[in-house]
């Protein structure tokens, strides 16, 4: 008996698990797919893309907000405005900034789709002038990123 | 009469106004914030060249440029269009209006004495025509160095000069504000670009 309650909430658990789909970007090579994906282009453009709990359970504006908010706390210099973007099957939000590493200006791009229960977190980083050949891929993909059942 | 008088003198003010500001000298010195030096430094120069100016010194963080005097609030707003923030933008302007006036009656006064000395010189002996020639190398000398100022402030009232620092992001990131939002935290691009594949 014992087992088989182990097994349907298994199932069940199996049934919960969601795994992020989405159009590749184009000019990059798939790291990682499933709850987490990742893909990085010939120059190491970074693209990783996870999923959070969306709790307490808020909308676009409200996460974009506080994400702005704490990353400019933090001394992140905001390169451009945010800019809210229609995504697959719900509305997303994107935030372009610069800062130095190394002695380089890299770009960091961070985006949120709430979805549901979940946030879809997406942050992208590259050298500044690289990441302008795929700042357009990157952003493209990003409305196509949706959540699906699966392992 | 009072309002001939008025007229001439309002147009004489209208031309002197006029004729000042074709000889101002522009020198602008900013310091601007961009993502990449190096890009605005190639946006710069593309600009002043296609704008008729020319590029003095161009090194990774600093720009000098001599660009056409009459754009200098064109080269302002290019600055600012292509800059994060600007750090100090300070404009002078000098009239060279009097020297230029000075140094063409200089000139033709000099000349004038140069003309006569020459003319003179087949009527002297020769102790007169040493005494005259040294007069006349010393005339022409003089001229010379005032027609070198010349052409200076004139090229100058074309030209102004532009001394552009460009500088980008270099801020310490502070780690140890915390959200209050836990997933927030884990927002890093440190993290992002240091975990690897």
């Amino acid at each position: 008996m014992k087992n088989i309650i182990l097994l349907i909430l298994f199932s069940i658990s199996i049934l919960s698990c969601k795994k992020i789909v989405l159009e590749e970007p184009e000019g990059f090579a798939n790291i990682e797919e499933g709850k987490i994906y990742k893909a990085v282009s010939p120059e190491g453009v970074i693209l990783k893309i996870r999923i959070v709990e969306n709790s307490p359970s808020k909308d676009v504006e409200f996460w974009g907000d506080a994400l702005s908010y704490q990353l400019k706390r933090e001394g992140y210099a905001s390169s451009s405005d945010g800019v809210y973007f229609t995504g697959a099957e719900h509305g997303g939000y994107y935030h372009e900034w610069a800062l130095a590493y190394g002695t380089d200006t890299f770009k960091y791009l961070t985006a949120i789709i709430p979805y549901e229960k979940n946030i879809i977190i997406a942050e992208a980083a590259g050298e500044y002038i690289v990441f302008a050949d795929y700042r357009d891929s990157i952003i493209e993909c990003l409305k196509t990123v949706k959540l699906e059942k699966g392992i | 009469m009072k309002k001939i008088i008025f007229i001439c003198s309002f147009i004489l003010f209208i031309l002197s106004n006029a004729f000042s500001g074709n000889n101002l000298h522009y020198k602008i010195n900013t310091t601007i914030l961009v993502e990449d030096p190096e890009q605005a430094g190639i946006e710069i120069s593309k600009w002043i060249r296609e704008n008729g100016g020319y590029i003095l010194t161009l090194s990774e963080m600093n720009i000098i440029v001599l660009f056409p005097g009459n754009k200098n609030n064109l080269l302002r707003e290019f600055l600012e269009s292509i800059s994060m923030e600007s750090h100090g933008f300070s404009i002078t302007a000098v009239d060279n209006t009097e020297e230029i006036m000075t140094l063409n009656s200089g000139i033709s006064a000099r000349e004038e004495v140069l003309k006569r000395n020459l003319e003179f010189l087949d009527k002297v002996d020769v102790k007169g025509t040493l005494a005259l020639e040294q007069e006349v190398w010393t005339l022409i000398e003089e001229i010379e160095k005032m027609k070198g100022r010349l052409r200076k402030l004139v090229s100058e009232s074309r030209f102004g000069r532009a001394e552009i620092m460009l500088s980008f992001y270099s801020q310490q990131l502070t780690t140890n504000i915390q959200s209050s939002f836990s997933w927030i935290n884990t927002i890093d691009f440190y993290q992002l670009v240091s975990e690897g594949f």
